[in-house]
Formats: C-alpha cells, structure tokens, sequence
C-alpha cells in the first residue's frame, strides 16, 4: 500500500512515537495536574516535556503558552470565539478550512461581520487585499498558513507586522504547515497559532495545540470550563496560562508520542522535510503535466498534488487508486473556500499529499497509476 | 525546606527545570489547600541555603510564585 495522505494525518508514525505512547501508558498512568503521586507527577512531567518541545520548535515565548487541545479544530474555535464580540468584524482568508471558516460563519449568525481576504498571492499583495478590507471595527486577521490543498504560504511575518501596527488579533491555522515550514510565533507576531498534533508533528490523533505568541494576550471569556487542577474552590477557571485553556484531563498518552514526534521533525529540520516532499511531489507532477485528461490545480511547490481527470468525478478517481493501493482524498476536503479560489468548487478534486516516510517510488507509482486510470 | 506555591501545574514545572538549569534540585509537590484558599496547588520544594538563589533565578525568568514559606522536613514515621 502506497500511503499518500498526509494531508488529512501522517502515517505512519516514527518508532520511536508509537514507543512513546505505550510507555507512556504503562510507567505515567496518573491523570497530570490532579493529585501528587508518582503516577500523576510523571504524567505532568510528560505534558511539560510535550509544552518545551512544542514552544522551541514553534516559537512561542515560554512552555505556559503552550495550551493542549483535542485537536486544531477545537484550538481554533476557542481563538476565533474567544476573540470575536457582537458588532466585531473577522478578516478571514479565501483559502479557509472550515476549521476556521465554520466558526466565523457561525458568529455571523451572533452579529459577528467578516470579509474574505486574498492572502496567497504575495506579501504586497497580501498587504494590500488586507489593507481594503480592514474596516473601524476589525478585531482580527485568520490566516491559514498553509492552505490543505494549496502549496502557496502566507506570509506570515508581513501580516503580523499589519496587525501589530493595525492592533488586530492574529490567529493563524498551521495545521498543514506545522511541522513541516518553519514557524516563529513570536517573532511574527502571531497572537494564537493552532496545530494539530498528527500531521506534520508527526504525533498520534487525538492531541492539538492552542499556542500564544505574546506574554501579553489573552482571550476573552473561555468556551470551556471544567476541572483544571488547581484553584478548585473558585467558579471560574484559572487565569494562569495553559490551564486556563485545558478544561478536563488532557490526552496524556498522545501528548507524549508528540514530544518524539516533535523531535523527530527537528532531527530532520523543516527545510530538509519540506524538500523531499517537493522533491516527490515534482516526480509525480512531471510525467502527469503531460498526460492527456490530466489537470493539476495550482501547480506549484509543495507537498500538495492537486488534480482531475477529464470526465472522471473525483470521487471514482480516488477510488480507482486506493484499487491500486494508493491511498489518496478526493472530493472537498472540508474546504469549499478554497476549492471555489482554486476552481475546483464545483465537482472537487483528487489530492495526493507526500510525507517524510514517502520514497521516489511512490510518486512515480502515482503517476504511473494516474496515467493508467486516464487512459482508461 | 522551603516552599514556593505556584499558580498551576505547569508554573511549578516551569520554576522546577530552571532552577535544575542552575544547580538547585526542587521537587514539585502538592500544597495543602488550607494554605491557598482557592482550593488545589502546587508547589515546588527546595533547600532553604538556596533560597536566596532561587528567587534571583526565578525572577529572572519571570515565574511567579504565591508565597514562599519553610516547611519542617518529614522524619519518615
């Protein structure tokens, strides 16, 4: 089986990820931050391991603004909502996942405004659909980072610079390129950056990250509440950074397979990953920009490998591969936004997305069972 | 020994790894939640002759601690 789905989660996980986990669950059973005793003292210690590894690589100010989440999505919503008040208007990118576009779709029901914005096609042009758009009452700016059916990036640091001088919020969706672009959250200004744990970062399902990039931010009033471990007589939750964020017990056992998971990705280093990837994905591309039937979307370098056949709903394409073992998502990728920027909004697309454990073969696999399907 | 009650969990962690980053040994502990009023904490727990030290490095690194009190050492009965 040739796994080429990296976009949607990384598979398969390194060793030393899936060792993590195990023990993990076997030597640091206890529920972290609730009681004192070994058990629940290794499992806090596990978590402050996964928070050091997590701000170095992605740039955050200290472990404490690294918050635990159950995944990207749940991160996102908590900064989205925790931002946006009635009357406030949202700046979102047209490359939105409804990660991000489904929550401020939902505060406009609650008389929250937004407007799209154009943030993929350089940094003066960036600049500029931000500029148009910004209105009195814009509160803030949410980037996708790295779009998931998209190789184009945003640029990141010159938007953080606007929103500094603007006073908006920034919060950033880096659930493609975590892991795999580098990320400074605070030297880019970047207020809330949210990741998922298993895709780039090469950690288990089931973990995400609400990462601050400033000392000084906060959200507003929290969207969840629970048991926190600490100041467990008061009604509200803790003001103190992360566990204002982390109500109820965090998924410990995944948590640790994603500090290896973080460390595998800094023995490798973002550039040298994002390299093999474009390396692969050009293999692939190559031969098919020459197949007749074949068109590839936004045909640039990435880890991303956008395309359809002629004729062919995407769908049947998708499962003519996984037919031939390759595992590949057709369809909208829970992102009509971008499909309708990138023209694919009406019927979708097939995508193939390359990770680390990806060999040459595969791509050429790919197109090989590409060309052969078209032919058909 | 001394006390130091942390506002959370990963606070005490935090103080824990920089004060071993400067040669004092702390161990984080559970605090009687007499002592806080606010319910459940944490603390870290390190040798009084480092006191002094201590509050320079974490003040330096910009941890903040509640309070910071001796506590009498367990004979182990």
């Amino acid at each position: 089986m040739i796994y080429l789905d990296h976009a949607a989660t990384s598979w398969p996980k390194p060793p030393s990820v899936v060792r993590a986990v195990a023990e993990c669950m076997e030597e640091a059973g206890g529920n972290p931050g609730r009681g004192a005793h070994p058990l629940a003292m290794r499992a806090a210690e596990a978590l402050f391991a996964c928070r050091e590894a997590a701000a170095s690589l992605l740039g955050a100010p200290g472990p404490e603004h690294v918050a635990f989440t159950m995944n990207a999505t749940y991160a996102l919503n908590m900064a989205i909502k925790g931002v946006a008040r009635p009357g406030d208007h949202l700046l979102l990118d047209s490359m939105a996942h409804n990660a991000t576009a489904r929550p401020v779709f939902a505060l406009a029901a609650a008389g929250v405004s937004y407007d799209l914005v154009d943030l993929h096609g350089g940094g003066a042009a960036a600049l500029a659909s931000l500029a148009a758009a910004c209105r009195r009452n814009t509160r803030a700016v949410i980037v996708t980072h790295v779009p998931n059916i998209s190789n184009r990036a945003a640029p990141l640091s010159e938007i953080g610079a606007f929103c500094r001088r603007r006073g908006l919020c920034l919060i950033v969706d880096a659930a493609q390129s975590a892991g795999a672009f580098p990320i400074d959250a605070a030297g880019w200004g970047i207020d809330v950056l949210c990741a998922p744990g298993h895709k780039g970062l090469c950690g288990p399902q089931g973990c995400g990250l609400l990462l601050f990039g400033r000392d000084e931010f906060a959200l507003g009033p929290t969207i969840l509440e629970g048991g926190s471990g600490v100041r467990s007589l008061e009604r509200g939750m803790p003001d103190a950074l992360p566990e204002r964020y982390e109500a109820g017990t965090p998924p410990t056992p995944a948590l640790a397979g994603l500090t290896e998971g973080i460390r595998f990705v800094r023995a490798h280093g973002e550039a040298a990953i994002l390299a093999h990837e474009r390396a692969l994905r050009e293999t692939a591309a190559a031969p098919l920009r020459r197949t007749p039937r074949v068109r590839l979307y936004d045909d640039g370098p990435g880890a991303v490998l956008l395309f359809n056949i002629d004729g062919m709903p995407s769908p049947a394409v998708g499962e003519a591969l996984a037919q031939r073992g390759i595992c590949v998502r057709a369809g909208f990728h829970c992102a009509p936004l971008a499909h309708r920027a990138l023209g694919t909004g009406g019927s979708g697309a097939v995508r193939a997305s390359f990770g680390l454990s990806n060999s040459p073969g595969d791509a050429r696999a790919l197109a090989d069972a590409v060309s052969e399907i078209a032919r058909a | 020994m001394c006390m130091a009650t942390m506002p959370s969990m990963t606070q005490a962690m935090k103080a824990k790894s920089a004060l071993a980053a400067r040669g004092i040994e702390a161990e984080v502990v559970g605090v009687d939640p007499a002592l806080t009023r606010a319910g459940c904490a944490y603390g870290i727990r390190f040798d009084c002759a480092g006191r002094a030290q201590a509050e320079r490095i974490l003040r330096g690194r910009g941890i903040r601690w509640g309070e910071l009190f001796g506590v009498e050492e367990e004979d182990g009965a």
